[in-house]
């Protein structure tokens, strides 16, 4: 007498649509985004940067004609923290680049995490936007 | 006429009448009942894997939340009332929040900052307004102050310096209206 084992489609059917809804569940299980504050450090370390250096008159200051461009420079250098990169950028109302500026010691490799923080400010009666790019050395 | 189905089934009629034997033993069962363990084994283990890791990253982002949120507090807001500073001590009866924000412009209250970072002895009464109510929550204060020359004036701490089992630090800037810049450090802590 030959041996046999039943084959059925229902029972391969059924033993697939299991596998796939687990590695499904899987998943989606472990694709759930829980940094809820993902990159929010960089943005707010960014935010108060370009506050104070808006407020003290910094970013005013670079846009003169014989700006001294060092002011940008240290204070970057003094209050961002030393992992951390950016890239400034100031504009004018039709998006005209006036001023660019890399953090002394980083390259213009953003990585991954990086963020853009923007915020205006006015200058000899015009508005400017000050733009930077935040990221992890 | 017989056809070769009415064979068919009559020889399995007969063999189902002569027979005796009885079948409590199936391949089906077997080969099914293995899949159903090793899946069930799988999905055991997955499981006991992730709510390990679930247990472990629930009080860091709750730790997470209630810091950002006392943080937000102090650098966003003035407190209420917003004479809270000129009040005698902190006590949570007079006092509805806490903020180091100055009314004109924005700028951070040298007099609120001082007034928080010496006031120690109301530690408990501090953290219950900056909403740090966790379990086991507990936060430190580090601010360090620079000149308009960016020159360091001055280091003040305040608050719990036990050991932490978990930590988070989160960096801020402010300036003063004299322009004096503070480089603050509120680091929320979970202690063992």
């Amino acid at each position: 007498m030959k041996k046999a084992i039943l084959f059925s489609m229902d029972a391969l059917i059924a033993l697939l649509i299991l596998i796939s809804t687990l590695t499904g569940v899987f998943v989606i299980y472990n694709q759930i985004n829980d940094e809820v504050f993902k990159n929010r450090d960089l943005y707010d370390q960014g935010y108060d940067v370009l506050e104070i250096m808006k407020s003290k008159g910094i970013l005013s200051n670079a846009l003169e004609f014989d700006a001294d461009r060092q002011e940008i420079n240290s204070f970057l250098w003094d209050f961002l923290p030393s992992n951390v990169c950016s890239h400034l950028k100031l504009k004018d109302k039709y998006k005209f680049t006036y001023l660019e500026n890399l953090k002394p010691g980083c390259r213009p490799e953003y990585g991954e995490k990086r963020v853009i923080v923007t915020l205006p400010f006015i200058h000899d009666n015009q508005i400017y936007n000050a733009e930077m790019i935040l990221w992890y050395k | 006429m017989i056809g070769l189905f009415d064979k068919v089934k009559i020889r399995m009629t007969k063999e189902k009448v002569f027979s005796n034997k009885g079948q409590i033993f199936s391949w089906d069962l077997v080969v099914s009942a293995m899949i159903f363990i090793v899946i069930f084994l799988t999905l055991v283990v997955l499981l006991d894997d992730k709510s390990l890791a679930i247990n472990e990253e629930e009080p860091k982002k709750e730790l997470e939340i209630y810091t950002r949120h006392a943080v937000e507090a102090l650098m966003n807001t003035e407190g209420f009332p917003q004479d809270w500073h000129e009040l005698d001590g902190i006590n949570a009866s007079e006092i509805s929040s806490i903020g180091l924000r100055e009314g004109r412009y924005g700028y951070l209250d040298e007099e609120k900052l001082d007034k928080l970072m010496k006031s120690g002895e109301y530690y408990d009464a501090i953290k219950k307004l900056l909403g740090l109510t966790g379990p086991n929550f507990e936060f430190k204060f580090n601010v360090t102050i620079y000149d308009t020359n960016h020159i360091k004036i001055d280091e003040k701490n305040m608050g719990y310096d036990g050991d932490c089992s978990k930590l988070l630090i989160l960096n801020r800037l402010a300036r003063d209206y004299d322009g004096r810049i503070y480089k603050m450090k509120f680091a929320g802590c979970i202690v063992k």
